[in-house]
């Protein structure tokens, strides 16, 4: 299965992904054509439809690096929590950024926290894997026949927990969501140059782990 | 129209002079040396978003439900701040003055503890049972200077007054009216 990354526009929109209704439940073309400052605009005047246009938008690309980085547990309340810190946060939204970036930024500080929450449940309980390994089969059940696109992407996931919080990020967000490296730089708030470092040495630790998994590249 | 364009075998002859002079053939066959340097990562780049663990579906009704959600939070413009600056900048004015009362507060009493005609000095006299001597010392002195100070003030301004009552009372009082000249 081969993703096709999505490009952002000039002005830093996504293409839509998906027709966005009014309040009304009728198609509203003007939203999904409009732009994402047009739709943060009308968000701030009060209607919500825009921001089911923004959702609409962005809302997969959130929940999958929501689960790139936490796992499939408590998914759903994770992207649930995105959108409402962004709706509640719009007001603060300077345009100089991207509004992809900015929620991106959301998405990772959530995904952060979440990822703190289960490292103080880990200490207290000392039993609790990784919630990515809690839904991992064991390889070598898959290892039988052929190697199965099932088994790779659960190969991919195990070793993406073997990861640091700050390696992980950076394979997650470069990597497998093509976000570029400045504008991973502004969602994790270090320099491009940092972002350059610790995506070397993920890539190195994450091809340590892969081939140790028998994975050849 | 440029005619160079439309003269394909003048292109092709440029394409194929530019070809002989490069030692890797033509501009297209420019190795990169980025790719050949990171070909590792881009094999591993490629592996991964081949293989990319995808999220589970989000349940049917999860949109309905964000939305409903936000229904019932405020409006966003009812929480912008026009000028987040000035409304940083009250709390800030506010803990100035407040610090600097605490600090000129505590600036007197330190002082006053520490001056040598304060209360540290007042407590210096004081003896090994804790009880002030107000006769030990430099204070006795300093007591003694300043009830002189007074007594002469007071006998100084009465004198004064008594010898002046008359002409004083025509230039300040309200109640005094010249009326010699009427």
């Amino acid at each position: 299965m081969t993703t096709v990354p999505i490009q952002p526009t000039p002005d830093g929109a996504m293409p839509n992904s998906g027709k966005v209704t009014s309040e009304k439940g009728e198609p509203h073309m003007a939203l999904e054509m409009a732009d994402d400052l047009t739709l943060i605009d009308q968000c701030l005047a009060g209607k919500r439809s825009a921001f089911a246009g923004l959702y609409r938008r962005y809302g997969q690309r959130v929940r999958s690096t929501l689960y790139q980085l936490c796992g499939e547990t408590g998914l759903d309340d994770l992207v649930q929590e995105v959108f409402l810190r962004a709706w509640r946060g719009l007001p603060k939204f300077r345009r100089s950024a991207s509004f992809s970036t900015w929620l991106y930024r959301i998405a990772w500080n959530v995904a952060m926290d979440r990822r703190k929450k289960f490292a103080r449940d880990r200490q207290r309980e000392q039993t609790v894997s990784d919630p990515l390994d809690a839904t991992l089969p064991d390889p070598s059940q898959g290892a039988s026949g052929q190697w199965s696109a099932l088994h790779y992407q659960d190969v991919i996931r195990k070793a993406l927990g073997t990861l640091s919080d700050g390696a992980r990020s950076v394979i997650v967000l470069c990597d497998l969501e093509d976000i570029p490296q400045k504008d991973v730089a502004q969602i994790l708030n270090v320099p491009v140059g940092t972002v350059k470092s610790r995506l070397f040495s993920a890539r190195a630790a994450l091809r340590k782990e892969l081939e140790r998994q028998g994975v050849e590249l | 129209m440029n005619r160079d364009n439309q003269n394909p075998k003048k292109n092709e002859s440029i394409s194929n002079r530019n070809s002989e002079s490069l030692p890797f053939g033509s501009f297209e066959d420019l190795p990169d040396l980025a790719k050949t340097t990171h070909q590792d990562d881009r094999d591993l780049v490629t592996f991964l978003r081949q293989y990319r663990p995808e999220p589970p579906p989000e349940p049917a009704n999860f949109e309905a439900n964000l939305i409903r959600v936000i229904a019932q939070e405020p409006t966003p413009a009812s929480t912008v701040v026009n000028n987040p600056k000035k409304a940083k900048r009250w709390p800030r004015i506010i803990g100035a003055i407040a610090a600097g009362v605490v600090g000129a507060g505590l600036g007197h009493t330190f002082g006053a503890l520490t001056s040598p005609s304060g209360m540290g000095a007042q407590f210096a006299d004081a003896d090994s049972d804790g009880n002030f001597d107000s006769n030990s010392g430099a204070n006795v002195g300093r007591e003694t200077e300043l009830e002189t100070f007074l007594e002469n003030s007071w006998d100084g301004a009465i004198a004064q007054t008594t010898s002046t009552d008359t002409s004083d009372s025509s230039d300040f009082s309200p109640f005094y009216w010249d009326t010699s000249g009427m």
